[in-house]
């Protein structure tokens, strides 16, 4: 049914799984409840997922390197009733306003405003994206989806994992990063298509031994290095590329890369607007119920969309989205930060990196605010570098910049 | 290849191939998560460069995360692998 690591873990192991959530009142009951989950075992988590879609509630998974403190913040600010931390035997209940909705996914995701919000789509559109999905790619049950990726967001949840059981596959779900054993699983599962953010598939393709080749590989959530595309395609019988947000799911393909900012052919059941080549604007998503803004721009050509550049300032550390305001929001608690911002760095190896700068009465140790960040933050987000300044640089209109200060440091 | 010589090839790749911005942390008592704030992303890299550049080649299993806890305890694995004579030519 679903492999984790080193483990196969059979339909009865389901079965099993099932029985023991429903000896739990809150996982049970769950219909008209908003369920806050942060798991690090990832059989248990897509169990739990798949349990949670059957009833009809509502679920929002966080990443396992998640504190504690950071976990309960975010599901307070998702107005979840319950969080499960780490152990289905841990739970906190937050809340028990009644809330009466239709079940689904919940996910964190920039606003317009800048602000991360919360993204709430219905198991049945879930679905639809899946349905879509499965019959774009055309893969069948004998390729196996190896999910290198973390599986509490869409890419590796639905893409990876969910539209697998879809077609009636096996997923892989590898949570060890070494690259040494990831090579090895590939070579287990010959036929496969395999799920991981560029960096990874990057650090693989300069490992690989020269009777060692991928057969799929997907890639998401940023463009590609064109040098990185070329070895890969070297290595790989074919290159996919998918692109997609919070709010739609994925919404294009591509099953055959050639240039990296090519995402691909819009899946059937959306609609995708953007600009032309000569005059790129920005990607609007349009599904049955209602229209996405992006804020990344585009433009569609032969039917391929192709992406330029985001508009807004999410930090990508590896394929995981790093929103500035949430950072600033944590470093701005701290009593003696006055002001903050939080920008991108480009680092050769490692791709973009999270940096602050803030002002300050007195001096703080670079120590003390990592370990601040620490408690609400998941490693990824906290800043790698902190620049202590005199004053935050603003824009004649008094608006601060990240994508200037990006700039200075590039 | 002594442990010494070992502690200074990661101090090597994580300054200059890594450029690791928390290198002034280093030290053999130093958590790669916690004190050198690395992720795992960049642990991956370490490990890659280890291959490449030290010719001390990764089991192909899943690796323990004490092996990768502290400085200290990442050269003491190698120092491990290395013993058991899973060396391959170096690409430096």
């Amino acid at each position: 049914m679903i492999y984790a690591d080193d483990h196969y873990y059979t339909l009865h192991d389901v079965e099993k799984q099932y029985e023991f959530f429903d000896s739990i009142e809150q996982i049970r009951e769950c219909q008209n409840k908003r369920l806050a989950v942060c798991l690090s075992d990832m059989f248990q988590w897509i169990t739990l997922c798949l349990y949670i879609r059957q009833k009809g509630g509502m679920v929002f998974p966080i990443h396992p390197s998640t504190p504690q403190q950071g976990a309960l913040r975010m599901a307070t600010d998702a107005s979840c009733h319950f969080l499960f931390y780490q152990s289905m035997h841990s739970m906190t209940e937050l809340s028990s306003i009644e809330w009466e909705g239709e079940g689904g996914l919940i996910q964190m995701s920039s606003g317009t405003t800048g602000t991360p919000k919360c993204i709430e789509r219905s198991w049945s559109s879930v679905e639809e994206e899946l349905t879509s999905y499965v019959s774009t790619l055309s893969l069948d049950r004998f390729t196996t989806s190896i999910v290198a990726c973390p599986v509490t967001h869409s890419y590796g949840l639905i893409s990876g994992v969910l539209s697998c059981l879809k077609r009636g596959a096996e997923p892989v779900i590898i949570t060890k990063m070494n690259p040494s054993y990831l090579l090895k699983k590939l070579n287990e599962h010959r036929n496969h298509i395999f799920y991981a953010a560029p960096t990874l598939l990057h650090t693989l393709s300069r490992l690989m031994g020269a009777n060692q080749r991928f057969h799929y590989v997907m890639t998401s959530g940023t463009v590609i290095p064109a040098i990185w595309l070329e070895s890969l395609k070297s290595v790989s019988t074919k290159v996919f590329q998918q692109y997609g947000c919070s709010e739609a799911g994925c919404v294009a393909v591509h099953t055959n890369l050639q240039q990296a900012w090519e995402m691909g052919y819009p899946l059937p059941h959306l609609r995708v607007e953007a600009g032309e080549m000569d005059a790129p604007s920005e990607i609007i998503v349009h599904t049955a119920t209602n229209s996405v803004s992006t804020k990344d721009l585009g433009y569609v050509k032969d039917g391929i969309l192709s992406f330029l550049a985001r508009i807004d300032d999410t930090i990508n550390v590896a394929g995981l989205n790093v929103y500035p305001q949430e950072v600033e929001n944590v470093l701005m608690n701290e009593p003696r930060v006055i002001e903050a911002i939080v920008f991108r760095k480009q680092n050769n190896f490692t791709g973009e990196r999270v940096c602050a700068q803030y002002v300050s009465e007195e001096t703080i140790e670079e120590i003390d605010l990592r370990e601040w960040c620490s408690k609400y933050l998941a490693p990824h987000q906290i800043p790698i570098e902190f620049e202590r300044v005199s004053s935050i640089e603003k824009l004649p209109n008094g608006k601060v910049s990240r994508k200037k200060l990006a700039e200075t440091y590039i | 290849m002594t442990r010494e010589d070992i502690i200074q090839a990661i101090y090597h790749i994580l300054k200059n191939k890594i450029e690791l911005p928390t290198i002034s942390s280093f030290h053999e008592e130093a958590r790669l998560n916690e004190d050198l704030y690395m992720d795992s992303v960049m642990i991956l890299e370490l490990i890659l460069f280890i291959e490449l550049d030290l010719g001390i080649k990764m089991p192909d299993e899943a690796l323990s995360p004490n092996d990768f806890k502290t400085v200290g305890h990442l050269a003491a694995f190698l120092e491990r692998q290395h013993v058991q004579g899973v060396v391959v030519e170096t690409h430096d």
